[in-house]
């Protein structure tokens, strides 16, 4: 019967999906409508507590991985923001959590339909996670690249953990066999997951070091990037946004000593790198999706570009170095 | 004694700093949005069909509205095709400038996409 009337919801759902998180009247919203975290008294009355397993269990189903607490910190600011009338803000703490668009719409915003579903049903998240993340291929002992080896870490490897000589290169396997490539900042790359049977509000890995503080006012890159050289790797446009919001912030005329308060204009400056960014990804799958030899371009607007050829990684060149004012870093 | 040795290292540091500089190699050039005084309009759109094709996908993967396109031949990009894409967010509206190029001499079989989002804020 549960089964018949999901069913029967997502016909009736089939075409409204919307591969990107956004605040919509209900509240935070992702693919057929499905409300994450939900409105209150107002439309930016919304709260996201990132211990809630509920959304744990939605966004690990809609990204066929569990989030870190760093991506949930994340929506948590967003919410904080969007309450907080400080809308650039929220959508930029949506963008860092390299939670908010689905890799693969349709099916993705399927997964999470169903799973609202059942736990609206009343079937226990433990159990529902417990479904999703084999699907997934999760398997909590496979070792991962440790931090401090000078490769990404957190990534999935073959080896045994430090002494492991072949991680997985940072692309999704289906762009090498031609398929659709993975999204810029996958959360199914990215995450660092416990034991699906652990309960989730307890979860407390340390973050990727890819991964960006969200209490810090600013974002770092990547942690593979080094500034003023080029980067390789499917996530490029992700770290071309974090870098040119950090160029937005930086070049920002109050922070640099104007007697004025100039923080709309920056919050523009960063609305366009998170446009951008949007552009950028789509440029990307176009590009590996053609089937002739294509290169891409993404001008983001501090200067960076990411440059995209088809069967080959995205190459991101940085923006020059800004002024006298170090790069803004993550605070440890 | 030791100051050659201190210039030659502070020499080699230097270079070695700036060989780090993000220069973008040619192979990764594309066409500026405002077309060259030496590319001339073309009437008939056979040739950027590859290009007409490209830009409908890329519309189409990113929800835009194609306007403005401008067919050119560029001696150095080849065919060039121009377009805005117009998009809408929460904040409003807002556009992109798309420039599509093939048969650039350097690389015929090549398609080129350049895209940048039309701002005044920078």
């Amino acid at each position: 019967m549960l089964a018949e009337r999901l069913a029967k919801d997502w016909e009736s759902q089939a075409g409204r999906t919307d591969d990107v998180m956004r605040f919509t009247d209900a509240g935070l919203v992702l693919g057929a409508g499905t409300v994450l975290a939900p409105a209150g008294a107002s439309p930016r009355d919304v709260s996201v507590d990132p211990r809630d397993p509920r959304l744990a269990v939605l966004l690990a189903a809609a990204h066929l991985g569990a989030p870190t607490p760093t991506q949930l910190a994340h929506l948590a600011k967003a919410a904080d923001s969007r309450r907080a009338r400080e809308d650039a803000l929220a959508a930029m703490h949506l963008a860092l959590s390299g939670l908010s668009r689905l890799a693969r719409p349709g099916a993705d915003a399927h997964r999470l339909f169903l799973t609202d579903g059942l736990l609206r049903a009343g079937v226990d998240p433990g159990v529902v996670l417990a479904a999703i993340l084999p699907v997934a291929k999760y398997d909590p002992d496979q070792p991962r690249v440790p931090a401090g080896s000078g490769r990404a870490s957190g990534q999935w490897t073959a080896g045994r953990g430090a002494d492991a000589e072949e991680s997985k290169p940072n692309r999704g396997p289906s762009r090498a066999r031609g398929g659709r490539p993975a999204r810029a900042a996958s959360p199914s790359r990215e995450m660092s997951s416990p034991s699906p049977r652990a309960s989730i509000a307890q979860q407390s890995p340390p973050p990727p070091s890819g991964e960006v503080n969200p209490a810090t006012v600013a974002p770092a890159a990547d942690a593979r990037f080094v500034p003023g050289s080029p980067y390789r790797g499917d996530d490029a446009c992700l770290v071309a946004l974090r870098q040119c919001i950090a160029h937005a912030v930086e070049d920002d005329p109050w922070r640099n000593g104007a007697a004025n308060d100039n923080s709309r204009l920056t919050a523009m400056r960063i609305q366009d790198c998170i446009r951008t960014e949007d552009r950028c990804v789509d440029t990307s799958l176009t590009v590996q999706h053609s089937r002739r030899r294509m290169l891409g371009v993404a001008h983001f607007t501090d200067g960076g570009l990411v440059i995209m050829e088809t069967g080959e990684e995205d190459l991101y060149f940085p923006a020059r170095p800004r002024g006298k004012y170090p790069p803004m870093r993550r605070r440890s | 004694m030791r100051a050659p040795y201190l210039a030659a290292f502070c020499i080699a540091a230097f270079l070695a700093t700036d060989s780090k500089s993000a220069t973008m190699p040619d192979d990764y050039a594309f066409p500026p949005w405002q077309a060259a005084a030496d590319e001339t309009a073309v009437a008939d759109a056979k040739p950027f069909a590859d290009c007409d094709e490209t830009l409908a996908a890329y519309a189409a993967r990113s929800s835009g509205a194609v306007s403005g396109r401008t067919y050119t031949r560029s001696p150095q990009w080849g065919w060039v095709l121009r377009a805005k894409l117009a998009f809408s967010d929460r904040r409003g509206p807002y556009s992109f400038l798309v420039t599509c190029w093939t048969g650039a001499p350097s690389d015929p079989t090549r398609v080129g996409l350049a895209t940048q989002l039309e701002s005044d804020n920078w």
